[in-house]
C-alpha cells in the first residue's frame, strides 16, 4: 500500500511537470507543504488531500517560472483532430509511453493540469472544479480540448 | 463546441457524465455526423492513452537526496523528519519511528499513568495525518513494532514486550486490519487500514476528562462505555473519544463518521460486561505478570 501510495504521488507530480528533475522539486514542495498544512488537515480522502496540494505547488512553480512558453490551442478543432483511421490504428499500436508524456507535456498548463487531474488522479470535473477554483464548464472544456489536443500531437 | 457539432459533451459522454436519455441521443447523432464520429474516436483514444501510463517510480538518487535533507541531524535540517520518517536503517528507522510517536502529539494534559486525561484530540488528527502522508511518500515508513501479520499487542504480551498491557486494540476492527503499531510517551498508537481508508487508535491509561473536551463534541455510549463524539468542522464527526477499562482510547478515520463509530463498537469489550470468573482469571493473569521476572 505505501509504494502504490508513493508512486501515486510521485506519478502526479512526473504527469504535471514532464521531467524528473521538475517531478522531484514538486514532490519536495509538497511534502514541505504537507507538513505545514497538517494543522489545516480533515479526516477524509488522503489522496485527495494530497492531488490538490500537488496541484498547486505546480500551478505555483507554473506561475512563477513560466519556463516554457504557452501555445495557445487553435480554435478549429478539425486542426488538433488530423488523421483518419488509418492513423489511428496505427497510433494505437505504436504509442509508447514516453510519446504519451511527450504529448501531455506539450498541453498549455491548463489543458494539461485538467487532463491529469481527470484521466491520471482520477478527479470528477466537480472536484477539478473545485481543485482549481474554475467553472465546470471550464473544466469540461480543457478536458476534451486537452484530449483532443493529445491527439493532434500523437498523430502529426 | 459549436452548434453544430457536440463537443465537449463527446468527453461527457466517456466519462459517463450523460442522462441516458442524453447519452443515446449524442450516440444516434455520432452515427450521423463524420465530424464528431471522427472527434469522439479521436478523444477516445487520447483518454485511453493517458489512462494506460504506467506509474513513475522515483529515481533511487532522488530518495538518497530526500533522506540527505530528512534526517534530523546537526546540520539543523531534518524539518520533514516528523512527516517522512524514512527507512535507511534499523537505528534511523527506530529513530523515525520515535518521532512519529512523540514529536507531534500531545495525547493527555495529565502525565503517563492513570488519572484525568483530556486527550489532545487536535493533536491526535495531525498524527493521523502526519502517519500516513510518511506513508503515503513510499519512500518509507517507520518500523512497526510488530509485524503486520503478528497478533495484537493485547493477546501476546510476551511477544510484544514493546507493547505492555492493558491496551485494548486487537488485531482488526470489523474490516479494518492493523498495519502497525508505534509506541508513544504515553500509550501505544494504531495505525489499521482498510483498502484506501486509514484509522489512527491512540491508547493511553487512565479516565477520561470529558470537560476538557473542545465544545464542538457530543456525548454518546459506545458498547456500555461514556463516548464522546468531535462534530467540529475539522473532524466531522470522525474523530471518537472513550474509557475502557482505564484505558483512555482515541479513534481518528478517514472513511466516515459512521465508519469510525463502527469500528469502536467491534473494540474488546471492557471488563465490566465479562463474566466474573473471566475477570478473577483475568486480574490473575495480570498479576502474574507483574511479578515474573520477564514481566
Amino acid at each position: 500500500m505505501a509504494r502504490e501510495h508513493g508512486r501515486f504521488l510521485y506519478t502526479v507530480a512526473y504527469r504535471l511537470t514532464g521531467n524528473d528533475a521538475d517531478a522531484q522539486d514538486l514532490v519536495q514542495e509538497v511534502l514541505l507543504r504537507v507538513r505545514r498544512g497538517l494543522e489545516t488537515y480533515r479526516p477524509g480522502s488522503l489522496e485527495g488531500w494530497l492531488s490538490r496540494i500537488t496541484t498547486n505547488a505546480f500551478l505555483d512553480e507554473v506561475r512563477r517560472r513560466r519556463r516554457r512558453p504557452t501555445v495557445a490551442l487553435p480554435d478549429d478543432p478539425d486542426r488538433v483532430l488530423a488523421g483518419g483511421d488509418d492513423a489511428e490504428a496505427a497510433l494505437a499500436a505504436t504509442t509508447l509511453p514516453d510519446d504519451i508524456q511527450d504529448a501531455i507535456r506539450a498541453l498549455p498548463e491548463d489543458f494539461r493540469v485538467a487532463v491529469v487531474l481527470c484521466d491520471v488522479v482520477g478527479l470528477s470535473y466537480e472536484e477539478i472544479a473545485g481543485h482549481l477554483g474554475i467553472p465546470i464548464g471550464t473544466v469540461r472544456s480543457r478536458i476534451h480540448r486537452g484530449r483532443a489536443a493529445l491527439r493532434g500531437v500523437l498523430v502529426p | 463546441m459549436n452548434d453544430l457539432h457536440a463537443g465537449d459533451a463527446l468527453s461527457d459522454l466517456l466519462d459517463g457524465r450523460l442522462t441516458v436519455d442524453a447519452a443515446a441521443a449524442l450516440r444516434a447523432h455520432v452515427i450521423g455526423c463524420a465530424h464528431c464520429s471522427a472527434e469522439l474516436d479521436a478523444v477516445r483514444e487520447a483518454r485511453a492513452s493517458v489512462r494506460s501510463l504506467p506509474a513513475v517510480e522515483p529515481p533511487t538518487a532522488y530518495i538518497e537526496a530526500v533522506l540527505a535533507i530528512t534526517e534530523p541531524d546537526e546540520r539543523g535540517s531534518g524539518r520533514l523528519a516528523a512527516v517522512l520518517p524514512l527507512r535507511r536503517s534499523a537505528a534511523m528507522a527506530n529513530a523515525a519511528a520515535a518521532v512519529v510517536a512523540g514529536a507531534f502529539i500531545v495525547l493527555g494534559a495529565g502525565g503517563a499513568g492513570a488519572g484525568a486525561v483530556a486527550p489532545g484530540v487536535g493533536g491526535a488528527v495531525e498524527q493521523h495525518a502526519a502517519t500516513i502522508s510518511a506513508i503515503s511518500t513510499g519512500l518509507g515508513a517507520p518500523d512497526p513494532l510488530l509485524p503486520p501479520d503478528e497478533v495484537s499487542p493485547t493477546t501476546l504480551p510476551r511477544r510484544s514486550t514493546d507493547v505492555p498491557r492493558p491496551y485494548l486494540a486487537p488485531k482488526s476492527l470489523g474490516a479494518y486490519r492493523l498495519a502497525d503499531a508505534f509506541r508513544s510517551e504515553r500509550g501505544v498508537y494504531l495505525l489499521y487500514q482498510k483498502d484506501q481508508y486509514a484509522l489512527s487508535v491512540f491508547e493511553q491509561e487512565g479516565n477520561v476528562d470529558f470537560a476538557g473536551l473542545p465544545a464542538l463534541g457530543e456525548r454518546l455510549q459506545v458498547g456500555g462505555d461514556d463516548a464522546w463524539r468531535w462534530t467540529g468542522p475539522r473532524a466531522d464527526g470522525r474523530v471518537l473519544v472513550l474509557e475502557r477499562d482505564g484505558v483512555v482510547i482515541t479513534l481518528v478515520g478517514d472513511e466516515s463518521a459512521g465508519a469510525v463509530l463502527a469500528a469502536a463498537r467491534q473494540l474488546p469489550p471492557g471488563a465490566r460486561s465479562l463474566p466474573i470468573g473471566t475477570r478473577v482469571r483475568r486480574a490473575c493473569g495480570d498479576a502474574l505478570d507483574a511479578l515474573s521476572p520477564a514481566g
